[in-house]
């Protein structure tokens, strides 16, 4: 432990010097990612996914100064969702299609990046557009997951790829989105498709070599543990994909991942629970075992995944320090979990009016389904549902402060329309859309989005700030009291974690879809977003598009640094030859 | 309400499909002159698709269109949804149905839209056509 400190010291003071150094890590480093204030390694900064930075440089009395200090373009009219990387004075970004970016991280100036190239026809398994949630890191390998459902490690120093792996057959409909995380010497993945009637898995790659260490499929094959809670060959296409990141607690050596909707989107057709889709499941990382799982919603008919990464808090409840997992989902609750055996707590609604259900059991958390609210395989239009299938929360994930116990969560108030096709009209095929339904948002008043601060152990909400758009960016919180998020008219924006008050926006140019980190590099604190309209939202309303990485510091950027960033650039052949003679 | 352009016509009357399907490399395609063309055939065309039909052999057949209509849930509706979503409302498409059926067959470069060869049929593209032109 102590020489890794030593070394990580001394490849931070090389970077401080001269351009960035890329050093080795190791996943002990990861381990104690919490630390380490100044560099954002992994996914959620830390393995719980607080996304809660202990910097303190901006604080609620000096952000209205936060200035533009670099930007770079991604390249893309498409939606960005990634949350960056840095270590080692490096930036490390994916765009839309996967494609990552290194930068120096005080600068801008651009290392390398690297992008994956695609089948035309691939666009046909993409449901939510070619978006991807960013890269993970270890050692000397950066690890990003591609459209076409492969791993790819590439070389932090110069972005050469190293290995891939194909993990799934992108023609069946399997896709990936989602970032990876690294828990000790492996890579883990999940993939997408819930739409188009895959059977989830959550599956784990030797770090270092690729080689397949371990794979765990959320929808139970005959004889395993919850097949019973699927009627004859539903299992094969129930849905259950894991297209986000996981937590891992490294005391309970648990790694924490979410599921997504079973398939096809009509319940009557698969009657029974549906483990475990709708679900967050709990796994040994060494060998993926099971170790338990908790389902947000059984039978799930409203395309409620449960994707969306717990946040690992320990929480005081009734004076006892409790191990609890947070999870604020689609379904329009916000549970607090055990997570140490999976067991319900608590839960509360995050958006008004649910109606899906009147409410869940106190003790396990079970959902008391409105039947009236369940679409059936009729053609029957169902409507208004609330929340609609968007959520609630979506993928985009919370921040938590577990210095004062408030957690920042981004929902949305809005409902759907839903009308499950004739049975006669459903039918599985390789690669195609098995949703068996038709879907239609709608909106219910003036603003859909409420950004809102909840104090968990209190169960009591603290403010909210709403937007005329759905919100669908992730959250930072910091230990001087800022939140930061942003919106889909273009503003990332510091709020006060204290009184909800908006002290600082800017304008990115874009719709914001992506999750906010802070970093300190030379005695300076720096704020980063990626800024990009595309994605779900891109379906309910038009608006500027382009990716764009923004990234802020107090009173900007300074007079000696400027110009530091320009990268090298690539002169196409024989198009600026000299003047020729006459 | 049938918005898209009967392919008898013959020449292009609007010349951004073209450009885009310039911009793919697939084609060869119609040179004709926008404002000129009403009654003139196209001057070339030629596909590097070998076409089954010319024009759609399901325009109002009900049986088509209603297997069109599945087609559409299981392939476009994802992201046009019934009118328009994260792809453009189809039935408002100005493209002339040889136009239409191009870019599903080779999807339009610098957006979402894939191709579909391979995955569709020709036959399954003129009756998802046949749905999209019908009246709803």
């Amino acid at each position: 432990m102590k020489l890794l400190h030593v070394f990580a010291l001394v490849c931070t003071g090389l970077g401080a010097v001269n351009a960035p150094s890329v050093c080795a890590q190791s996943s002990q480093e990861l381990v104690g990612a919490n630390a380490n204030s100044k560099e954002w390694m992994v996914y959620g900064r830390t393995y719980d996914n607080q996304r809660f930075s202990p910097l303190t440089q901006i604080s609620p009395s000096n952000v209205a100064t936060l200035r533009p200090v670099w930007a770079a373009s991604l390249g893309s009219l498409d939606g960005v969702e990634a949350t960056p990387l840095v270590k080692d004075g490096v930036m490390y970004v994916t765009g839309a299609y996967s494609h990552v970016h290194a930068y120096d991280a005080r600068n801008g100036r651009r290392l390398w990046s690297w992008a994956p190239e695609y089948a035309p026809e691939l666009g046909t398994v993409l449901c939510c557009g070619p978006v991807n949630r960013g890269v993970a890191i270890l050692d000397e390998l950066v690890y990003v997951l591609t459209l076409d459902a492969r791993l790819v490690a590439l070389k932090k120093v110069d972005g050469k790829p190293v290995w891939e792996q194909v993990i799934d057959d992108w023609k069946n409909g399997v896709s990936a989105t989602g970032a990876p995380l690294i828990v000790k010497n492996k890579v883990i993945v999940g993939i997408a498709g819930g739409e188009y009637g895959v059977r989830g898995y959550v599956r784990a790659y030797d770090a270092k070599s690729g080689k397949q260490a371990w794979t765990t499929y959320t929808v139970p094959a005959p004889g395993e543990p919850g097949s019973d809670t699927w009627p004859g060959d539903t299992w094969k296409t129930g849905g259950g994909a894991t297209w986000q990141s996981g937590a891992f607690d490294p005391q309970l050596n648990l790694l924490y991942w979410g599921t997504g909707n079973p398939g096809p989107w009509n319940s009557d057709l698969r009657k029974g629970d549906n483990k475990w889709t709708a679900s967050l499941i709990a796994l040994d990382p060494d060998s993926g075992v099971i170790k338990w799982g908790f389902q947000y919603t059984p039978n799930d008919g409203w395309d409620y995944d449960g994707n969306n990464a717990p946040v690992l808090a320990d929480i005081k409840l009734g004076g006892k320090v409790v191990k609890a997992a947070l999870q604020s989902n689609r379904n329009g609750f916000f549970y607090v979990l055990d997570r140490t055996d999976g067991k319900f707590l608590f839960a509360v609604p995050t958006v008004e009016n649910i109606n899906w259900t009147s409410g869940l059991d106190t003790k396990t958390g079970r959902p008391n389904v409105n039947e009236a609210m369940r679409p059936l395989a009729d053609g029957k239009p169902v409507l208004p549902i609330i929340p609609g299938l968007e959520g609630g929360t979506n993928w985009f994930p919370m921040s938590y402060n577990p210095e004062t116990g408030v957690a920042f969560v981004p929902t949305n108030q809005w409902a759907m329309a839903l009308t499950g096709y004739k049975p006669e009209d459903i039918k599985y095929e390789p690669g195609k859309v098995y949703m068996g339904m038709d879907y239609k948002m709608h909106r219910t008043g003036e603003t859909i989005g409420r950004l809102k601060a909840f104090d968990v152990a209190n169960r009591k909400w603290l403010w909210e700030i709403k937007s005329p758009l759905p919100l669908f960016a992730g959250v930072l919180s910091t230990r001087t009291g800022l939140v930061f998020t942003g919106d889909q008219q273009g503003f990332f924006f510091a709020a006060e974690a204290r009184s909800g008050n908006v002290l600082w926006k800017f304008q990115t140019g874009s719709g914001i879809n992506a999750s906010p980190i802070t970093y300190e590099l030379d005695g300076k604190q720096y704020v980063a977003i990626l800024s990009g309209l595309g994605g779900d939202p891109s379906f309910y309303f038009k608006g500027p598009k382009g990716g764009t990485l923004w990234v802020f510091a107090l009173n900007g950027l300074a007079p000696d640094k400027a110009g530091a960033g320009s990268w090298k650039v690539d002169e196409i052949d024989g198009a600026l030859t000299p003047v020729p003679n006459q | 309400m049938i918005v898209l352009d009967s392919a008898s016509g013959g020449g292009a009357t609007w010349a951004w499909p073209q450009r885009v399907l310039i911009a793919f490399g697939c084609f060869v395609l119609f040179t004709v002159e926008a404002g000129a063309q009403a009654h003139q055939p196209p001057k070339v065309e030629q596909d590097d698709y070998l076409w089954q039909h010319e024009s759609n052999p399901y325009s109002g057949d009900a049986d088509a269109i209603a297997s069109g209509r599945r087609l559409y849930r299981s392939t476009c509706y994802i992201c046009h949804l019934d009118s328009g979503g994260r792809g453009p409302d189809l039935r408002k498409s100005k493209l002339k149905e040889k136009d239409f059926m191009r870019v599903v067959i080779s999807g339009r470069k610098g957006t979402q839209m894939p191709a579909w060869k391979g995955k569709l049929s020709e036959d399954e593209m003129w009756k998802i056509l046949a749905f999209v032109q019908a009246p709803r």
